[in-house]
Parts: C-alpha cells; structure tokens; sequence
C-alpha cells in the first residue's frame, strides 16, 4: 500500500511509520511525503498513491476533475490557524473575525498552495477586502515570508504556528476554533478500487483509530514517538503544535460531514469547481462506523 | 551564481540566510562542497550516517524538488537552491 503524507506532524502518518500495529503487521507500508493535498491529488491521478492524508477541499476538486478517490475516515479538525506579528490585534482582543481581518487591508497574506484547505479558507474570509493572498509552494517558506516583511500574517497548520514562534516575534492572531470551526483538517482517503477489500482498509481505520487515541490521550508518549521520527525539532515543539487544535479522531461524525459539504458553495464561489456532489461520492462510512462505532472524539 | 537559500535550521546552523556561490556540477559535488564549509553541524542535520538526506530534508532547485534530479544533472549558472528541513505542516 503505498500511502501519500504531509509534514502536519500531529496526524497519524507519524504514529503510524514508528509503531508497529497489529492490525497492519501482515501490510506492507509505502511511505511518500508531500507539500500539500493538491500536491497528492496530483500523485492519485499520476497513480502514485493509494491512500492519503488529505484536507477534504482538495479532495472534492480532485473527484470533481474525474479522481475515483473516497474519503474514509477522519482524523482531525479545525487544523487551520492564523499567525502574524504581536504588532496586531488578535481575535480575543477584537472580538470577531472581519474587525481582525480588517487590520490586514492593503497587505499579502501567505498560505499553502491554491487549492489547499488553508487557502481557501482565508481566500473566502478575506473576499471583499484589500488583502492579497500569496500562495507558498512549502508552508516552510512562510516563517521566512513573515520575518522579512514580504506577508503580514500566515494561514497554515498548528505545525505552522509553532514554527512561526520558534522563528519570529509572532502570535496566534485568530486561533482554529474561530477561523472556521469544524473545519475538516485532514482525512484518509483511498483510490475507490482498494473499498472493496475491506480488510485492509477497516484494519488500517483501526490502527488509525488507536495512534488518534495516543495523541490525544498519552499525547507525552505520542509526542516520543514524532520526535523519533522527525529527529531535529524539540520535544517541547511537538507538544505545543499538539495542543493548539487538540481534535483527533478518526470518526466520521455528522458534523464532519456537513462541514465538508459546506465547503462545496464556498469552492464554487471561488471558481475552484463548477459542479456539485453529495455525501455519497465523497465518503464511504461502512468501515470507519465498524471501526469507531462509538461517539466521536473531536 | 548559484544562489543558495537557507531555512530555518540551516540559517541557524550555517549563520546565513542566503550563499552565493560560483559552482558548475552536480547536487552531490555542491553539498559536499557546502559541507566542507559549514562542518559537522551541516552534515548531521542533513544526512543519515548512510550518507542519504535524512526524511523530511527537502532541497529544492528552481521550485522544484532535487529528488526530481538525475545524478548527472547540472547544477549553475542562476541557479536558486532552497535548503531545509520540513516541518510546518500541508
């Protein structure tokens, strides 16, 4: 199976390629890391990858475009911040997000490729106004983007933010849960083909389930595990970048659902996709329900 | 010249933001070139003790990723080189 990954190191990708699990131990894994979800969506039509780590709005263009890809299973939500210098108001001092935003007019704000979830959202928070987006091939760019004046604040992951701190003057300016709430961060999405062979992909689910389970409940012992296997950044870093959006499941609740499908007019309105789709050619719940039968965790 | 830009660690590591650098040659002749100026630092945040850039290294050549590259490709000229490490995030 070969799996496509981002550097958000908060999802299970990281767990998953340094903790042997029994529900995976008869699969063989194939790692490949990428920029960004468009990034993947472009390795899915190359046929590089059956199953990824993706932001769910990427997804929907891809299957637009003709992608034969289904998301199914979550694994975390509301992974989108915003960050700038301490010369700015944030939301907890303004109040809301259009008097924060307003701040911004006449300046650039950077975000991950177009297409990216992070960039839709801020495209469609910031319509209306003078602000202009500039897209970074890697969110690694922008800490350097902000420190040398070139943007004014970052849209990215909690990843982000804590790279942010580590290199700038900076702050959360509006925090994940006030960007867009419930917005779905990332899920795992499989070619269509592999949904039939429903072994592997409820044991994949399973083994998801649990690394979601360790870092929200033994985040100390997860937080060991990402340091084993991204090598140079701090375990003080980890732990931070955990705890800035702290939804981890692998549940596809309702909720999760209805706020993918809310994506749908926004990515319209931005001229991200023409038509329309439903829940059905989105998702395919029959596995992670058996999987996570329980109540969601977000 | 080749422009070379560093990131976040390797600013850190090689004291620089950018290094302008007159080279003609592969990727390979061009970081044991750098090696040999930043030292032991340098080597270690970017290798494994194989030798192979380490997961989550990434260098970039004109925008595009030097895994793209093939062993004999050239590196010259206005060349732009990113280096860093990976770790904001997609």
């Amino acid at each position: 199976m070969r799996i496509g990954y981002l550097s958000t190191l908060y999802h299970t990708s990281f767990i998953l390629k340094n903790r042997p699990s029994d529900y995976l131990e008869n699969y063989p894994l194939h790692w490949t890391l990428y920029a960004t979800g468009p990034a993947m969506m472009e390795a899915f039509r190359r046929g590089k990858i059956d199953m990824g780590y993706i932001g769910l709005p990427p997804v929907m263009m891809g299957i637009e475009n003709g992608l034969e890809i289904k998301c199914v299973g979550g694994g975390h939500v509301e992974g989108t911040v915003m960050i700038g210098s301490l010369s700015y108001q944030t939301y907890d001092e303004l109040g809301d997000v259009s008097s924060v935003l307003g701040q911004f007019e006449g300046e650039n704000i950077g975000t991950p490729t177009r297409g990216s979830i992070h960039d839709i959202i801020i495209r469609k928070l910031t319509q209306g106004l003078d602000i202009k987006v500039k897209n970074y091939t890697w969110a690694d760019f922008i800490p350097e983007a902000l420190e040398d004046g070139e943007i004014a604040a970052g849209v990215g992951t909690p990843s982000l933010a804590t790279a942010v701190s580590k290199q700038a003057h900076s702050q959360i300016i509006i925090p994940p849960y006030k960007l867009w709430p419930y917005n779905p961060s990332y899920g795992i999405v499989v070619k269509e083909e592999l949904i039939e062979e429903n072994h592997y992909i409820l044991d994949f689910l399973k083994a998801h389930e649990d690394a979601c389970n360790l870092i929200r409940t033994q985040t100390d012992v997860a937080a060991e595990i990402v340091l084993q296997e991204m090598g140079t950044v701090s375990k003080e870093f980890i732990l931070n970048t955990f705890q800035i959006s702290p939804r981890y499941c692998a549940s596809l609740p309702e909720e999760y659902i209805k706020s993918t499908l809310k994506f749908i007019p926004v990515l319209k309105d931005l001229e991200y996709m023409q038509g329309s789709l439903n829940r059905k050619e989105i998702f395919e719940t029959k596995y992670i329900e058996q999987a996570h039968p329980e109540t969601a965790h977000y | 010249m080749v422009n070379i830009k560093f990131l976040a660690r390797f600013k850190e590591i090689t004291g620089e933001k950018t290094l302008e650098i007159d080279y003609t040659g592969n990727l390979s002749g061009l970081i044991d070139l750098l090696i040999n100026k930043y030292g032991n630092a340098f080597k270690e945040a970017l290798l494994t003790k194989n030798g192979e850039f380490k997961d989550y290294i990434k260098i970039l050549v004109n925008g595009e990723d030097a895994n793209s590259l093939e062993s004999e490709d050239t590196i010259g000229g206005d060349d732009e080189i990113v280096i860093f490490q990976t770790i904001a995030g997609g």
